[in-house]
């Protein structure tokens, strides 16, 4: 694909690594004895920041010089008053009289504090590392060294029900910002010890950490090999939302299609590494990364797994109807009314003519107005503060919908057109493919207009050729559809029934069992005596 | 390149659709006007001739397992003669890719916008196929096998909905004018299978060497039973006068009317060919640009791509004045001739040098 040769060197490749190193030599300052020295060196490094406490205690009965450090409002004041400071102050600070003995006084300080862990530090960087995640820093006189006392209590939302992704039927819960709590809201639901989180921090300045998890045995890999690598290239100031590394780790960034899944649901996340996906949770976003991810995961919801597969299926079926619908639905009606007339019963023509009569603009032109002033309302209508939305859908319906039809500026007919497409558009479950198709929509009119139905078959056959070029972490983008993978068809277009989805999609997992016995675990149907029914045992 | 694979079902629908491709529009017609009623005939004829080509074809390429039938042709032809024979095959291929080029574009402009000029038709049809052909054979297999599951129910629809119409005493009588005609008629026909020679081009990426002869049979059987369908219903339905009739199928697919509201159904039949059509130029220009590069020992053909395209989409304009040149082009006189002698010629003399190859190295 030509596109994917316009991909730029990520991140980096060439000039990255050194930079980082140096920034990373110029960090690693020891700490010094001398306790004098540490407190300058931490507020140097701090500057003259408000949130940084610094407070000076004496340990125990010696009367030894010490200091507790933390950044207000990251760490839990309480817990350091309490389990921290308290026990400093009756604790001897060991055998405290030499000063080359400090390890062993940080054993018995380390024992007595009353946090959940203690680390030692012996470093500068490291040191500003563990004040920023939170956590409160101890420092005796005498000993280059420090111990880094877990403390933290960031500002925190509680789990709430996603809102981007809503269900009728199925979990209510969703990530939040913190990343702590969306790993454990996958080990809540995926209890095996083989479900891995690997993290990392990326961004230089914001130190942003990223987990990369997956089911040990059930990813490949390579795909696992490959995300870590990925991951590995990124350099960059910072990471503030998962969006930032999907450009970095996508295969084919000049691509309008995503490459990778974004989910605010735990549940969605822990059903995909059970197929064998992998997923990227970033620090301070709800959002996950699913990779790799097939086109046809962007028109699945988790509802179609938790109603029942007739209406899974039937839902499935809409959805994919209803993307190319949203994608084609404009440019078919400007194709089939500037060129193919004759495509149509001859009552709707002359019906579509004489509304079309006292419009000035062709269907073209007409078509790709309402479709911007759709997007302008619906943009408008998204960012705008939730007081004044009626205001703005109010005048919408009424410019859109009545004026400029009785002005003459557009045929009723069209307006049906755009205000179908946009209520198809929104039935497409994933946020980011919707916009993809919305893109897409555009580009269509213009062929339509243009070239008729042949121009909508042209590009029709762009995204086709485009897509099947197409892979997401080595995975064909429109499998198991091209290549065709009889045995991964079924949860494609319709979505057969659990016990008869025995098989995990090939091209994602290593191990592809899904269930071990095939037989018992099928329904028993009326009549017939095999399956797990409730038996009779009085019979 | 030797580690881009395809399945064997993906060998199978690029065959068979570059096949089917031809049987859509013009056979119908090329068969019909030289033995009338009997076409089938000539359709049956061709297609067992057909498979017998193909499988000597596999058997063959075959014989070179580790590369495509260009590199069999340096290694037993020579340098020179082995340079030659790459390029007779691969302009063979690429007269074929113009030709298709150009047949797509005069009926579009024929049957749906008569006032578009016919460079455009052409000038899309090649770059798609030059921006499939870029992708690689893996691409083109993979678009070909999901294209197929998309086509086959748009064709039979095209083939069966109308069959209500169907006079089949239009059939009959068999063989009134006797059996040269419709021999005639089945060397141009055959001709179009001749095409299947492409395969050497690809039998060397099958992830899968030892099926290679069952699913270019499967190719041949598929492609076969359809066109022989589509003569028959051709002829049932539009009687044997067919061949005033330049796009048959597109004639009969416009007879289907679906609860008297959907009329213009033929606008299906017609997004599948379109469909094979670049599917089919593409798979040319890749058999046409792999095969240059392997002649001159290019490590890359992709750079050969669009300036192939661009000279396959010239050479569509300047080579017919009107469709009727083109269907006379497709004569058993002109085409039948031409088409047969290149194809078969140049793989027998491939047999025969790669046989006389094998004595002698068996010899030393």
């Amino acid at each position: 694909m030509f596109w994917r040769k316009l991909r730029r060197p990520t991140g980096s490749a060439r000039r990255g690594p050194s930079r980082r190193e140096t920034a990373a030599a110029r960090r690693r300052i020891p700490l010094s004895g001398n306790l004098d020295r540490n407190r300058a060196l931490i507020v140097r490094a701090f500057g003259a920041s408000a949130d940084l406490v610094v407070r000076e205690v004496v340990i125990g009965p010696e009367g030894r010089q010490a200091l507790v450090v933390y950044l207000d409002g990251l760490a839990d004041e309480k817990l350091i008053a309490d389990d921290v400071v308290r026990p400093l102050l009756v604790a001897p600070a060991g055998d405290g009289h030499r000063r080359d003995i400090g390890a062993q006084a940080y054993q018995t300080l380390k024992r007595r504090l009353a946090v959940g862990s203690v680390e030692e530090v012996a470093e500068l960087g490291d040191l500003a590392r563990h004040l920023a995640n939170g956590d409160c820093i101890v420092m005796v006189d005498g000993i280059a060294r420090a111990l880094a006392c877990k403390t933290r209590a960031r500002p925190e939302r509680t789990v709430e029900e996603p809102t981007a992704e809503a269900v009728v039927r199925g979990a209510r819960d969703g990530f939040t910002e913190v990343l702590r709590t969306n790993t454990a809201l996958l080990r809540h639901r995926v209890r095996d010890p083989r479900l891995r989180v690997e993290e990392r921090q990326i961004g230089r300045l914001t130190e942003t950490s990223v987990a990369l998890v997956y089911i040990e045995g059930l990813a490949r890999e390579e795909v696992v090999a490959e995300a870590r690598a990925r991951l590995a290239r990124i350099d960059v100031d910072g990471v503030l939302e998962s969006g930032y590394l999907e450009e970095y780790v996508e295969d084919a960034p000049s691509s309008p299609f995503p490459q990778m899944l974004r989910t605010e649901r735990p549940d969605r996340v822990a059903a995909a590494l059970l197929e064998g996906q992998i997923a990227i949770l970033t620090d301070g976003t709800p959002f996950a990364l699913l990779a790799p991810v097939t086109f046809i995961h962007f028109l699945t919801s988790v509802e179609d797994y938790y109603e029942r597969y007739f209406m899974g299926s039937f839902l499935r079926l809409l959805r994919v109807t209803m993307f190319f619908i949203s994608l084609l639905f404009p440019s078919l009606y400007v194709a089939v009314t500037t060129f193919h007339q004759e495509l149509l019963p001859t009552p709707l023509v002359l019906s579509i003519a004489s509304q079309r009569e006292g419009v000035p603009f062709p269907a073209f032109f007409e078509a790709l107005m309402l479709e911007l002033s759709f997007e302008i309302l619906r943009e408008a209508g998204l960012r705008l503060p939730r007081l004044i939305g009626p205001a703005v859908s109010i005048v919408g319906v009424l410019i859109i919908g009545q004026a400029a039809v009785q002005a003459g500026l557009v045929s009723p007919f069209m307006v049906i057109v755009v205000a179908f497409t946009a209520v198809a558009s929104f039935t497409v479950p994933v946020y980011s493919m919707g916009i993809t198709a919305r893109l897409a929509r555009f580009g269509m009119i213009l062929l339509a207009g243009s070239l008729g139905i042949f121009g909508i078959i042209t590009g029709l056959s762009l995204l086709f050729i485009h897509l099947t070029g197409l892979r997401s972490f080595g995975v064909p983008y429109l499998a198991p559809l091209g290549p065709v993978i009889p045995s991964d068809l079924k949860d494609t277009l319709i979505r057969a029934p659990r016990w008869a989805l025995i098989s995990r999609p090939r091209l994602f997992a290593e191990n592809t069992r899904r269930q071990r016995r095939r037989g018992p675990d099928r329904p028993s149907f009326p009549g017939r005596r095999s399956g797990h029914g409730p038996r009779d045992g009085r019979a | 390149m030797a580690t881009r694979k395809i399945s064997g079902r993906q060998l199978m629908a690029v065959l068979a659709l570059a096949r089917l491709q031809a049987a859509f529009v013009i056979l119908p017609v090329l068969t019909s006007t030289r033995a009338g009623r009997d076409a089938w005939l000539a359709a049956v004829i061709s297609t067992l001739v057909g498979l017998a080509f193909a499988l000597f074809v596999v058997r063959v390429a075959g014989r070179y397992p580790e590369g495509t039938v260009v590199q069999f042709a340096r290694a037993c032809l020579g340098r020179w003669l082995g340079a030659a024979w790459g390029l007779a095959y691969a302009g063979f291929f690429f007269g074929l890719a113009a030709v298709t080029a150009r047949v797509v574009g005069e009926s579009y402009v024929l049957a749906v916008m008569p006032e578009t000029p016919l460079i455009v038709f052409i000038a899309v049809v090649v770059w798609l196929g030059s921006l499939a052909a870029r992708g690689g054979v893996e691409v083109i297999g993979r678009m070909s096998e999901s294209s197929l599951f998309l086509v086959l129910p748009l064709l039979l629809a095209a083939i069966f909905l109308p069959i209500a119409r169907a006079r089949w005493e239009n059939l009959l009588p068999l063989l009134e004018r006797g059996p040269a005609p419709v021999l005639a008629a089945s060397l141009t026909s055959f001709a179009l299978y001749a095409e299947v020679a492409a395969a050497g081009m690809l039998l060397t990426h099958l992830a899968t060497p030892q099926e290679a002869a069952k699913y270019t049979t499967r190719a041949i059987l598929l492609s076969g039973s359809l066109f022989v369908l589509v003569t028959v219903t051709v002829t049932a339905i539009l009687g044997p006068n067919a061949d005033d009739l330049v796009l048959p199928v597109f004639s009969q697919a416009r007879l289907i009317s679906l609860g008297r509201f959907l009329e213009r159904l033929e606008i299906l039949p017609l997004a599948a060919w379109t469909l094979m059509v670049w599917l089919k130029v593409a798979f040319y220009l890749w058999v046409t640009a792999t095969g240059l590069a392997q002649t001159f020992g290019l490590a890359d053909y992709r750079p050969l791509v669009y300036p192939l395209g661009f000279l396959a989409a010239c050479l569509a304009v300047v080579s017919f004045e009107n469709i009727f040149e083109v269907q006379e082009f497709y004569r058993p006189e002109a085409w039948g001739k031409y088409g047969t002698i290149l194809a078969v010629g140049l793989i027998l003399l491939l047999a025969g040098a790669g046989r006389a190859r094998g004595k002698r190295t068996r010899q030393a």
